[in-house]
């Protein structure tokens, strides 16, 4: 019985204008926004190829340990075409500086700054806003539409029950709706297939599916919206106002109005208090250091020459000595000891206080998400970003990722002795024995041409296996953070179609 | 025609949808008003503390012409106070501008929100008309003329002697007559709360914004009236014009806008920080190598005592690093204009867009930040030459010499306090440039688009069949 209200709805839906005008508008604006946003991944793709190439090259240029200040880079995720998330807005970049922990990506290499004002047109958006608008169209007057027609009366007097009859009407809602989606977004993986060769591998081919699914199930929220609104009233043009409503609600108004009055109601404080310490206490270390390192410059000069060509200063990490007799090189080794303990305190402090105003950062999200609660768009946006890796939790583990690159390097300097007693072999590229005899200081200045041929680009670059790659992978989907908003959702459709069942059982057909 | 407006408006404000749809449209002007309110209060208060420690470390550097000049300021964009009738993404766009004497730098965003919420776009008034009130515009004049058919009252209508340029006219009327009236609400409520709550200045370039942005909403309100009486008299069934006007306002409040971005950004390329970083190094390489020997000599050994040739080769590095930066900047202004010139075919965007023009938020907000930058560079510059040509002991060369400032190329002399251009001076009260722009180009575009839409939808009318 069931199945043959299904192929009587079904039918009835395909031939009205309403499902034609959902399949050439779905597929239209899929396959512009996949076609455009594939180029655009391709493009950023290229680019960071490009840049981690030239990071890479600028890293073996380098020929002192304490001039390093590698790049590493955050590849494009090829899921971001189909949800762009705030990859674009947030930075892809991080320089790992020794005496700086890493808070965000701040480089932004590839794009305009002044396009982040403007949200993407992604198959995230079409799903979003035109599925779900198609939902409630295709079954706002299923019942009331029945009604006026008059044949309402004649469906309940068979003996499918109301009960077999309002599932129907669901089923055939999703089943109908599911064919311009999934034909879109099958033509979209198509276009990306042959037009861009972008491949997936078989984990992403996973989330594409699970995308899909988020989709259907996003769209039956809306049918069962639909159809709950046609069983409380009794005219069509009124369940349709409703159902209008409730979905300029879900997908329009609830989540924007909620980022603009939580933000409103929820003060961030500013940010300025961390930009101040950074400010403070550098003058605090270099206040330290001047006196101490004047003290040591005084003793050495008293004790015997100082002789030095190189670069120094207390406010940069990069320094660096060219050439100098033992004494010159003894000073830098105690400068390094003096200073690197106390700039490791002061990013230790710093990046304190920037955890604190993340976590400051992360209630105010809550807050956001508190309330665009009843949104099913807030669900569908996590479902498909955190599949997609574009949000901001992936991106933050990819700065996490840096700022464990950071510690090792830190680390691997830390063993090879950098920061005490091997610390002129980290500022200079002479071996310490070399360094420290005053015999052998004499015989390179002896060395007709010697002084002149001292600069940094003389020197022969590191050896290239220093640092250990950070091999840098695309984020992959994340399925278990997609699981609960999923539920949410199936939820939400059980939820209305449990109260259209309950109004349609009570509904007055006459 | 009179009795058939009346009675379109009764008709509307009888109905239960409409009631519920304005109260929805009044509702979000309050917030709107409320949100508004409250983040310029904070914003404020954060730029001028930015403002101040500007100040602060520029009057430390008072002591000498020369570090006064060279010193890196920060120009910070006021928080336009306008914000709430368009805003632009005000709270995204890069804020802040480094000047000095010699140069202005790449903007950057100093003053941030908070970088994990999405980005949705805004509940400005842009928003509120441009896609709220248009939806209402649609549904109220999706059944002005296939409805009174199916009812069958249009044929009764067509029979009295009544023309029906007359029935167009009174339906058309009276429905704009109904869409004003929420609309003169929802801004009266708008302005109680803001006056309730006090933070934002309601100075008179702000009621001149509010005055253009009533006159840019009504006519895009009427023009969004107009295509929805158009396909309600090419079709027979309201259902089947409803859908097409969903389906249409889809695309002209979110699918154009987001495909512009797309197209816009395939239309324009722009140089990446690192590309031009990189060209900049290049075309000081250039000016270097093409420069004399003896200029080489003297730039490489800073005791050499010869500052003509110098200061010569320096101001030619200055000049073309900072061509670099001004094409660089421009592309990227272009490729925004561009992205907002694309959209612009929707007319909620157009409304959006002329609206940012008049509050200056948006692209214009940027481009009148550049342009105050390079003003104000041009002004410490002026102001350093007017103050090195009062110093007779100098040989007059004011150039960006970073490393030692009590050589004398140009004056070493104290700066008076209060005698140097300011860059908050540039901005009006309200975060408005000291030019505000007028947009009558865009109300001619939304008149003559208005008048075509009028004209189609009359003749569909006329071609309508009543039966």
């Amino acid at each position: 019985m069931l199945r043959v209200l299904l192929w009587k709805e079904i039918r009835e839906h395909l031939m009205t204008f309403r499902f034609a005008a959902a399949l050439v508008t779905t597929f239209v604006l899929v396959v512009i926004s996949v076609w455009v946003l594939g180029d655009d991944f391709e493009r950023r793709r290229d680019n960071y190829t490009k840049l981690s190439e030239e990071a890479a090259r600028a890293t073996c240029e380098v020929t002192i340990p304490s001039r390093l200040e590698p790049i590493v880079h955050y590849p494009p995720s090829p899921l971001g075409i189909f949800a762009t998330g705030e990859e674009k807005a947030l930075g892809n970049a991080v320089r790992i500086k020794r005496w700086e922990v890493p808070s965000e990506a701040t480089d932004s290499l590839t794009d305009n700054p002044l396009l982040t004002a403007i949200p993407s047109f992604d198959l995230l958006a079409v799903f979003t806003l035109i599925t779900s608008l198609f939902g409630i169209i295709l079954t706002y007057d299923s019942i009331t539409g029945e009604k006026e027609r008059g044949t309402l009366r004649q469906m309940c007097a068979t003996v499918a029950g109301r009960w077999r009859l309002y599932a129907a009407k669901f089923l055939a809602g999703v089943v109908v709706l599911s064919i311009p989606t999934t034909l879109s977004f099958v033509s979209g993986l198509v276009v990306l297939r042959f037009v861009h060769s972008i491949n997936f591998g078989a984990e992403q081919w996973l989330a594409i599916v699970c995308m899909m699914g988020a989709g259907l199930l996003f769209g039956a929220v809306f049918v069962t919206l639909g159809l709950m609104c046609s069983s409380l009233v009794n005219r069509s043009a009124t369940a349709l106002i409703l159902s209008l409503l409730l979905w300029a609600l879900g997908v329009l108004i609830i989540p924007l109005g909620a980022v603009s009055l939580a933000t409103a109601l929820h003060k961030l404080p500013p940010h300025s208090e961390v930009v101040n310490l950074q400010k403070r206490t550098a003058e605090e270390v270099i206040s330290e250091i001047d006196p101490q390192f004047n003290q040591m410059v005084r003793e050495r000069r008293e004790a015997g020459g100082l002789n030095i060509k190189g670069g120094l200063t207390t406010e940069e990490p990069g320094i660096f000595l060219l050439e100098g007799n033992p004494g010159a090189f003894t000073l830098y080794r105690d400068l390094i000891g003096l200073m690197e303990p106390l700039w490791q305190g002061r990013a230790a402090r710093i990046w304190n206080l920037e955890r604190e105003h993340e976590a400051r950062l992360r209630e105010q999200r809550d807050f956001v998400y508190l309330f665009s609660s009843p949104a099913p768009a807030l669900y569908m946006r996590e479902i498909f970003t955190s599949l997609a890796g574009t949000d901001y939790d992936s991106h933050a583990s990819f700065v996490e990722r840096a700022r464990r690159f950071r510690s090792g390097m830190l680390g691997i300097f830390r063993a090879k002795g950098y920061f005490d007693r091997n610390a002129i072999e980290f500022v200079s590229r002479l071996p310490s024995e070399e360094a420290l005899s005053e015999e052998k200081f004499e015989q390179r200045q002896a060395t007709p041409g010697y002084r002149d041929s001292l600069s940094l680009e003389s020197l022969p670059p590191l050896p290239g296996d220093l640092l250990p790659a950070f091999g840098a992978a695309p984020s992959k989907p994340r399925f278990q953070e997609s699981m609960l908003p999923a539920a949410i959702l199936a939820f939400m459709v059980l939820l209305f179609f449990s109260i259209g069942q309950v109004a349609f059982i009570r509904y007055d057909v006459r | 025609m009179i009795p058939i407006a009346k009675h379109t408006m009764l008709q509307s404000l009888k109905d239960a949808k409409f009631l519920f749809l304005s109260c929805l449209v009044i509702l979000a002007f309050v917030v709107n008003a409320f949100v508004y309110s409250e983040n310029y209060g904070s914003s404020f208060a954060k730029w001028q503390e930015a403002v101040q420690v500007n100040s602060s470390e520029l009057e430390q550097k008072m002591g000498n012409l020369q570090l006064f000049a060279i010193h890196y300021q920060k120009m910070y964009k006021p928080p336009s106070a306008a914000a709430f009738i368009a805003d632009g993404g005000e709270r995204e766009l890069p804020d802040t501008w480094t000047v000095s004497a010699f140069v202005n730098m790449e903007p950057e965003k100093t003053i941030r929100g908070n970088k994990m919420l999405p980005l949705l776009g805004r509940f400005d008034w842009g928003f509120i008309v441009g896609t709220l009130m248009t939806l209402l515009a649609f549904l109220v004049s999706y059944d002005a003329v296939c409805g009174e058919k199916q009812d069958g009252t249009l044929r009764h209508i067509l029979a009295c002697p009544v023309s029906r340029i007359e029935l167009f006219v009174g339906k058309y009327l009276g429905l704009l007559a109904i869409l004003l009236l929420v609309l003169i609400l929802g801004i009266a409520a708008n302005l109680a709360v803001m006056l309730l709550l006090g933070s934002i200045p309601l100075t008179e370039g702000i009621l001149w914004a509010m005055g253009w942005a009533f006159a840019l909403s009504v006519f895009c309100l009427s023009l969004t009236l107009l295509f929805g009486m158009l396909i309600s008299s090419l079709v027979s069934h309201p259902p089947v014009s409803m859908v097409i006007l969903l389906v249409v306002w889809i695309l002209i409040t979110v699918a154009i806008p987001g495909i512009a971005r797309l197209l816009g950004e395939q239309a324009v390329s722009v140089m990446s920080e690192f590309e031009t970083s990189r060209e900049i190094k290049a075309a000081e390489k250039e000016v270097m190598d093409n420069a004399s020997d003896e200029a080489k000599m003297q730039h490489r050994d800073p005791f050499h005592k010869d500052f003509p040739l110098r200061a010569e080769m320096w101001r030619s590095m200055m000049a073309a690093a900072q061509r670099i930066l001004d094409r660089s900047n421009e592309t990227r202004l272009r490729q925004f204009e561009i992205v907002n010139a694309f959209a612009s075919i929707s007319p909620s965007s157009l409304l959006n867009s002329s609206l940012q023009e008049v509050v200056a938020t948006g692209a214009p907000g940027f481009r009148a930040l550049k342009s105050a930058a390079s003003l104000y560079q041009q002004q410490l510059f002026d102001f350093t030459t007017r103050r090195d040509a009062m110093d007779p002991e100098t040989p007059h060369l004011v150039y960006a010499h970073y490393t030692f400032t009590d050589w004398g190329v140009f004056s070493g002399k104290p700066v008076e306090p209060g005698s140097y251009p300011r860059a908050e001076d540039l901005w009006r009260a309200g975060g408005l440039p000291q030019e505000q722009s007028q947009p009558v180009w865009q109300l001619v575009i939304f008149l003559v688009l208005n008048l075509n839409m009028a004209l189609a939808a009359f003749i569909a009318l006329v071609r309508y069949d009543p039966r």
